[in-house]
């Protein structure tokens, strides 16, 4: 009687327990559909501030897996300029596209708190940094890396930290005097938001931004251009400049141009990628991500692009740049968190923005997409 | 349990109720487990919204007759803590205005005390939230009034750590629930062992012996083994009166069979027919007594077996006064004079008495019924005008084989007896007393039944 008696205890317990927690449930999205290959099918509209060459085997792999599904992939030259369109999409809750894909991790983290992406339940093992929310989803690994000419350091003394930067600038300012390139923070999403880590992270901040003012440092708004004028020899040194790129750049030509791991810290973010809530074809949107996170994905992401991705992490990194095991790294990943909030707030923004101005108040500004 | 039905255990009729208790007990348990880790989980959590808003509302500033904050690093670091949790924050300036932040984050309706955080539950785009809430009074020349700062977080992680708490009590609930259990069968299993002990003193009794039951019994079972032991007590004077009453009879009817043969033995050798009819007559006598003594002793048998065996009904003494043929009876009462009784028992000692009176009494004889409502009882007797038994024998009257008085030869001495103990199996008592007009009464008085007749 005994066993019946307490049989009849777990029954109950099990019947009270589901109906309790209802209440204190926030309600879910229902979960995706199985995503089997010939269960999504229809329009993906990707918007993307990636250039399109750099994720191109990427949309390849994604194509080849799903051949139903027809990609549309629209490209942002600036991460501000798809916030800005995303954020007044959402706000009229007006269809707009199927998945965001942005660097400035920070803008989409604020997106994401303000509700405009859609709750999945996808399989990927990311590690916790990585992902937020069961929304937000890292897809790349990217460090930011110092890049230079390597011509203009002919004894092969490039400098190996923020400090060592900061020293060959103030002993021979004259040989960096508009050599350097740097981001235009008001122009560029990323180059903001490493501004604000390295604000936040490290003390060689002030100095910097007064080096960076001192040699009259070129502001561009992206990589890009920094790398161009590397290549053709007008620019030095380049700082925060996305090492996907710069190696990308490298493998296609670009020889003279050199990576740095900055030895005191080296940031490394992950381009983040979410499903709109206004989104006509989640489950196709849905069905991107999973793939880029599948082990085809991350194949396709280590062998055929440079972006890598957070899965594999720092040993793939240190196999695609081709450094040796032991070589030091002070890898910081950006954890996706609602602390990324902070460098989004309106005063906060413009407090620092005219700070940075104020330090940079000599140097003129090219202004984005003028090229060099 | 292996009997059908489940009441006739008292291990199950322990052990259902306690189930009962037990299972109301878990679920009430269950039930108030799930609000309180909830407070517990909203108490901490509240802890991280207050040091946010008290550390943003530490950097409100005045600048320029504008409000300006420099919101802390710090601030975001404690509410990321709850990882997988949206943060809302916004800063209100005295005129309404929103400084910075959210303006889809609701103001609070309630007063603020400057300087205390004030919790509460909102929602912001659909999703429910707390919001802390800290009024800073400003006192500068060129603004002052109060700024408001708010910081709100959906509660993913409040709900994650409420329904683990909840979870884990639940399983320490069953636990506990499970090893009361287990401890009761137990308890209960200790404590009805003194019943065994009963059952083993009753069989391991010689089925002769009916003495006392002598065991160490607890409390409770002290009125079952005294009530076992008065048993006993009482079957014991019963088999021993029942033993001296077969002895009796023995005595008595040998006595009256060696005093027939011996008048037979006499009559063989007598030649003289006046002698020989005189003796036949003898015999003769001696045989009715014989034969009467023979027949009271089987309905004295049978009025006893009927006083444990038969049921009493509601009847009506009067009814029994007026079957009593051939004799008169004294003016009945107008009202039923009811008592649960055995009518052919109460026939029997009615019987009885009238015999007696006839044989021993003077004519003329009535049978009288009355109601002594002072002592709630139902009275019938016989009454003749005949000396009667006197008094200092009153006491003796419906001993068995006692005769008192004018009882001949013929007389058994068991008449009263029967009519005692019918009396007795009434719950009542022989009566026996002097009329007003110097008549001899002896019957029997027997409660009075009211109300509803027993069914």
């Amino acid at each position: 009687m005994i066993a019946r008696l307490s049989l009849v205890c777990g029954v109950l317990a099990a019947l009270l327990a589901p109906s309790l927690l209802r209440a204190e449930q926030p309600v879910l999205p229902l979960a995706l559909p199985s995503l089997e290959r010939s269960s999504v099918s229809g329009h993906l509209r990707i918007l993307s501030a990636t250039d399109a060459e750099m994720i191109a085997p990427l949309l390849q792999g994604f194509r080849h897996r799903y051949p139903d599904i027809t990609v549309e992939y629209v490209e942002y030259d600036q991460s501000q300029d798809l916030n800005r369109d995303v954020q007044a999409a959402c706000r009229q809750h007006m269809p707009l596209a199927d998945l965001i894909i942005n660097s400035a991790i920070d803008l989409q983290v604020k997106l994401v708190n303000g509700g405009c992406a859609q709750r999945q339940s996808l399989r990927a093992a990311l590690p916790e940094w990585a992902r937020w929310r069961d929304e937000l989803y890292g897809l790349t690994y990217e460090p930011v890396v110092i890049a230079y000419r390597k011509s203009a350091f002919p004894a092969g003394n490039p400098p190996r930290s923020r400090f060592e930067m900061l020293d060959l600038m103030r002993h021979d300012p004259a040989l960096y005097y508009g050599r350097v390139g740097t981001y235009d923070i008001r122009s560029s999403g990323a180059g903001y938001l490493f501004m604000t880590l390295d604000a936040t992270q490290a003390s060689t901040f002030g100095r910097m931004m007064e080096s960076l003012a001192r040699s009259q440092a070129r502001l561009v708004c992206c990589s890009a251009q920094v790398l161009d004028g590397l290549q053709d020899g007008s620019l030095s040194l380049g700082y925060n400049i996305l090492g996907a790129y710069a190696l990308d750049r490298q493998r296609k030509g670009g020889s003279e141009i050199g990576i740095i791991f900055p030895e005191d810290y080296t940031l490394v973010f992950t381009r983040t990628a979410f499903v709109y809530k206004f989104a006509s074809n989640p489950s196709a949107a849905a069905a991107f991500i999973d793939f880029a996170l599948s082990d085809e994905g991350r194949r396709i992401s280590r062998e055929e692009t440079t972006l890598l991705n957070p899965i594999d992490g720092e040993p793939a990194l240190r196999v695609l740049y081709g450094l040796p095991p032991d070589a030091p790294l002070r890898l910081r990943p950006i954890e996706i968190s609602p602390a990324l909030l902070l460098g989004q707030d309106q005063q906060k923004r413009r407090h620092l923005l005219k700070e940075w101005l104020a330090a940079l108040h000599e140097i003129a500004s090219e202004g984005p997409g003028e090229g060099w | 349990m292996t009997t059908p039905y489940p009441y006739s255990s008292i291990k199950a009729r322990l052990l259902i109720p306690l189930l009962a208790i037990l299972l109301a007990g878990t679920f009430a348990l269950a039930v108030a487990a799930a609000p309180y880790s909830r407070k517990a989980v909203d108490s901490v959590y509240d802890l991280l919204l207050a040091g946010a808003v008290l550390q943003i509302g530490e950097r409100v500033q005045v600048d320029d007759g504008e409000v300006v904050v420099d919101l802390p690093g710090s601030a975001f670091e404690l509410l990321a803590l709850a990882r997988e949790d949206r943060v809302f924050y916004r800063v209100l300036s005295p005129d309404g205005r929103t400084v910075t932040g959210d303006d889809v984050l609701p103001e609070p309706v309630r007063h603020l005390t400057p300087g205390k955080p004030l919790f509460y539950n909102s929602s912001v785009l659909g999703s429910p939230v707390r919001v802390a809430a800290l009024r800073r009074e400003m006192a500068e020349r060129s603004l002052s009034g109060s700024v408001l700062v708010l910081v709100a977080q959906t509660m993913q992680a409040r709900d994650d750590l409420a329904e683990t708490l909840w979870r884990g009590s639940l399983v320490a609930i069953g636990l506990v629930c499970l090893l009361i259990l287990l401890l009761s069968a137990l308890a209960v299993r200790v404590a009805l062992r003194p019943l065994a002990s009963i059952d083993q003193a009753l069989l391991a009794k010689n089925p002769r012996d009916l003495s006392p039951l002598v065991i160490e019994a607890p409390a409770e079972l002290t009125h079952t083994v005294s009530a076992i032991n008065q048993f006993l007590d009482r079957l014991r004077t019963q088999v021993n009166s029942t033993q001296s009453f077969i002895a009796d009879v023995s005595h008595q009817l040998r006595t009256a069979i060696t005093a027939i043969r011996a008048q037979a033995e006499l009559a063989a050798e007598e030649d003289d027919p006046d002698r020989l009819r005189m003796l036949a007559a003898r015999i003769h006598k001696r045989s009715v007594g014989l034969g009467r003594l023979s027949s009271q002793i089987l309905n004295r048998a049978m009025v006893i077996h009927r006083a444990d065996a038969v049921p009493l009904i509601p009847l009506d003494l009067r009814a029994l006064a007026l079957n009593a043929d051939d004799l008169d009876h004294a003016p009945l009462p107008k009202d039923e004079v009811l008592v649960a009784g055995d009518p052919v028992s109460l026939e029997e000692a009615l019987n009885n008495l009238i015999s007696n009176a006839q044989r021993y009494g003077q004519p003329p004889l009535a049978v009288r019924v009355w109601q002594d409502d002072q002592a709630d009882r139902a009275c019938l007797a016989v009454r003749d005008h005949g000396q009667g038994i006197p008094p200092e024998h009153w006491e003796q009257a419906g001993e068995r084989f006692n005769r008192i008085g004018q009882g001949g030869a013929e007389s058994a001495g068991l008449g009263l007896a029967i009519v005692k103990a019918v009396a007795e199996a009434h719950q009542g008592s022989l009566l026996i007393q002097r009329g007003e007009d110097g008549g001899f009464e002896i019957g029997m008085s027997i409660p009075l039944l009211h109300e509803e007749p027993l069914a």
